[in-house]
């Protein structure tokens, strides 16, 4: 038995210090990345005065540039392909947490927004590449990514995402702008009906974490005193009338919802597909944002 | 509580200590803590169940002790049945509740009666089909004057309980297992090591290719009336070693679990891949199961005696049996049947216990007739996996018919990424590994024989790095619903 723990607590020992090794592969991560939004957040480089979260609706159809160009205020864009109000949420958290809070914050909102069939979710695949952070660490296993051994076993923070060995060049649709969009000058190849169908809304589909996670992030902005505007980025359909009551009963009176005119959204050569904007889509959204925020003088 | 989970790293490390260093003076105790870290282990999941460990326990230890006092023979088979009613009725009701309702409600629909449908929202209990048949075996065994039944509760409830296997198997015979909970446990360190060997074994397999295949044959069997008939070949396939990995994965680390503590557990997959045919490979998958079967319903329907006819009966009742087993769904029960078909032409030609030593064991190397014959039994087994996997009869048949209808050798429809590359080096050298160790007890045995420990404390570093690094959102072993 002696032997037996001898060898067992020695091989334990060696693995400890051998495992350290791995670490060139988190301090060679974060460089190989292309998007470095999150990185210049947890680094304090933040500090715009608008930012916009959102999905890949608002990463494709809102131009920073534009509403930094038109009303002066320092702006980027953190929308992430894929990501819901929790992913949202994280980066808001992480935002104020490293930066000055920002004066206005826009969050884009799918119809799918409080949907747990949605195939929008949190994105720890970009928090991977920064694992080697230890808010990120601890971010990752508050959300149930890994273990508490990440805290002393740097192969327990490591994942298949992990081990790449050249720079990532992104796709032309995926390539990151100045401000933080991906406004992308694409048409849609394939011809598109816009469809003007109703649905009503389906309470039993809808996720407990997500609603929690949206209060949540009015109340952040609320008691943080930052100004928090609501868009729903046009899309190919027509909005969901019964999700506007849906959304307007859980949103706070406060923060106003953006609501475009779907009449000018029914011309397919402002798309990529029939979810995304493509760059004079974005343009043109952009514009309508702008023109609601300074005639009801929202910001 | 996983096996691959922080929860179990800590409690076997915990239990192990206690078991030798603060409970190995009195085999009682020893055997108590067994009881204890068993029921929390299965607890963990969820406590209430506790209670039909409990009851099954009980209730076939009072059986065992009742038969030893009564000759009748009457006697003796009313407590038998009291026993297997009891057992496999709450096995029925908990498991087979609802299937049997659904299909009252559709044949009564069938034939223009309408019956309002509730169904039962009932919970399955992780591990009932097994500790279930671990027990009959008992009462069986003593019923047949094969056992002595046992005065000593504890270790009654230790054999019902063991955790190592408590969930998922080897299902152990009392004859077995049982009497390794009366005698003494001495530590053997050669035992421990290869034991550790072996969890490892089984965590590379469970985490490393089981749960990875798991991802594609999801997206697979989900969108398969999307793909093209080679994605729908590699979704067979990658299920075909998702299920091994993931059930042999479990058994190694139960196996090695139990040799920690001295208990030596029966070998539950001996390489099924490496079969000649389909009765090679019932002889080499999920071993307890089959011969469970063989023992208390193949032999006591008449077995192999009596004609060709009679047999192959039999042979149909216990895949058909052995599908149902798997879980109440018809494509269980096809799965058997399909099993059922392959298996009965060899029985007509005599051609069924015609592989016994395994293959090429005084070679390194098959000949190419055995490669054929390996890669031959490896299709059909697939093809009827697909089956055990789909949703529906109707989806396994259309999935099939699309697979094989649209094969087209150069068409990837899913994106080629990272997870088929990790598969295509894990599933190789997975084969490669228990091809070298087939004679073994388990895969990565054949690390003993390094001679440098250097060499093999690298081997465990590598693998040990790579479960941690795959392992993602902890995926339930499959034969968990069973």
């Amino acid at each position: 038995m002696a032997r037996f723990l001898a060898r067992v607590l020695s091989f334990v020992l060696l693995f400890f210090f051998a495992e350290k090794v791995l670490l060139l592969f988190l301090i060679t991560s974060p460089k190989l990345e292309y998007d470095k939004r999150l990185e210049k957040i947890l680094n304090g480089q933040a500090n715009e005065e608008c930012v916009v979260f959102g999905s890949s609706r608002s990463a494709f159809g809102i131009s920073a540039e534009l509403i930094q160009d038109s009303l002066n205020l320092n702006t980027y864009n953190y929308s992430y392909k894929g990501s819901d109000i929790t992913f949202h949420l994280f980066l808001l958290k992480t935002y104020l947490k490293f930066n000055k809070k920002p004066k206005c914050v826009i969050l884009a909102i799918d119809e799918s927004e409080f949907s747990k069939n949605s195939s929008l979710g949190f994105r720890p695949d970009r928090l991977y590449p920064l694992a080697l952070n230890s808010y990120i660490n601890q971010s990752l296993i508050d959300i149930g990514d890994r273990s508490h051994l990440s805290k002393i076993l740097i192969v327990s923070r490591l994942k298949r995402y992990n081990f790449k060995f050249k720079k990532i060049i992104p796709e032309m649709k995926d390539s990151i702008r100045e401000n933080g969009s991906m406004t992308a000058r694409i048409k849609a190849n394939t011809k598109m009906i816009y469809s003007e169908q109703q649905i009503g809304y389906d309470y039993t589909t809808e996720s407990d974490m997500k609603l929690t996670a949206f209060k949540e992030f009015q109340s952040i902005c609320e008691n943080s005193g930052i100004k928090l505007v609501f868009d729903i980025v046009p899309t190919f359909h027509q909005v969901q009338t019964s999700f506007l009551e849906r959304f307007n009963s859980v949103k706070k009176s406060n923060s106003p919802l953006i609501l475009h005119d779907d009449s000018l959204f029914q011309n397919q050569n402002l798309f990529i597909d029939a979810s995304h904007l493509n760059y004079n889509g974005a343009i043109i959204h952009t514009r309508y944002l702008l023109k609601e925020l300074r005639e009801n003088q929202l910001l | 509580m996983l096996f691959n989970s922080i929860d179990f790293a800590v409690f076997l490390p915990l239990v192990f200590a206690l078991y030798w260093f603060v409970f190995n003076r009195n085999i009682k105790t020893q055997n108590l803590l067994i009881v204890i870290a068993s029921y929390v282990f299965y607890g963990w999941w969820e406590w209430r169940f506790l209670s039909l460990i409990i009851l099954s326990t009980i209730l076939d230890f009072i059986i065992g002790q009742m038969l030893v006092c009564t000759e009748r023979i009457h006697h003796r088979r009313l407590l038998l049945w009291t026993s297997i009613s009891i057992n496999l009725g709450l096995l029925g009701y908990f498991k087979y509740a609802n299937f049997f309702l659904d299909n009252f409600h559709s044949a009564f629909t069938f034939f223009g009666f309408h019956i309002a449908q509730k169904p039962l929202a009932i919970i399955l209990p992780v591990g009932i089909s097994f500790y279930t048949f671990q027990t009959l075996s008992y009462t069986i065994d003593v019923y047949r004057n094969k056992l002595t039944p046992t005065n000593d509760f504890i270790s009654f409830s230790a054999f019902v309980s063991f955790f190592p296997q408590l969930v998922a198997g080897p299902i152990e015979r009392a004859s077995h297992l049982l009497p390794q909970f009366y005698h003494q446990r001495v530590f053997n360190y050669h035992k421990a090591v290869d034991g550790l060997r072996q969890i490892l074994w089984g965590l590379f397999k469970k985490v490393l290719i089981a749960d990875q295949c798991a991802e594609i044959v999801n997206d697979v069997f989900h969108s398969y009336d999307e793909l093209s008939g080679t994605m729908l070949f590699f979704g067979a396939v990658g299920f075909s070693f998702q299920i091994y990995c993931d059930f042999s994965g479990y058994s190694d680390i139960a196996i090695g679990t139990a040799r920690l503590f001295g208990f030596d557990l029966m070998q539950n997959f001996n390489y099924p891949y490496f079969s000649r045919n389909i009765a090679e490979f019932w002889r080499r998958w999920h071993i307890s199961l089959s011969t469970w079967f063989r023992d208390y319903l193949y032999i006591p329907l008449g077995g192999s005696s009596g004609n060709m006819w009679r047999r192959i009966l039999n042979t149909l009742v216990i895949f058909i049996v052995s599908g149902f087993w798997h879980g109440a769904k018809w494509t269980f029960i096809v799965w058997g049947a399909i099993n059922a078909i392959f298996f009965i032409p060899l029985l007509l030609m005599r051609k069924n216990r015609k592989f016994i030593e395994v293959v090429a064991h005084d070679r390194l190397l098959p000949t190419m007739k055995e490669i054929l014959q390996i890669g031959a039994t490896f299709i059909l087994t697939s093809i009827a996996w697909v089956f055990f996997r789909a949703e529906s009869v109707a989806a396994a048949f259309a999935y099939i018919i699309k697979m094989i209808a649209f094969l087209e050798p150069n068409y990837f429809q899913i994106e080629l990424n990272w997870r088929f590359g990790f598969l295509f080096v894990f599933i190789p050298i997975m084969l490669a590994t228990e091809w070298l160790s087939r004679k073994q007890k388990h895969g990565l045995a054949i690390v003993a024989s390094l001679s440098r420990p250097a060499a093999r404390w690298a081997v465990y570093f590598i693998i040990i790095c790579l479960i941690f690094i795959m392992n993602s959102a902890e995926q339930e072993f499959i034969y968990f619903q069973f």
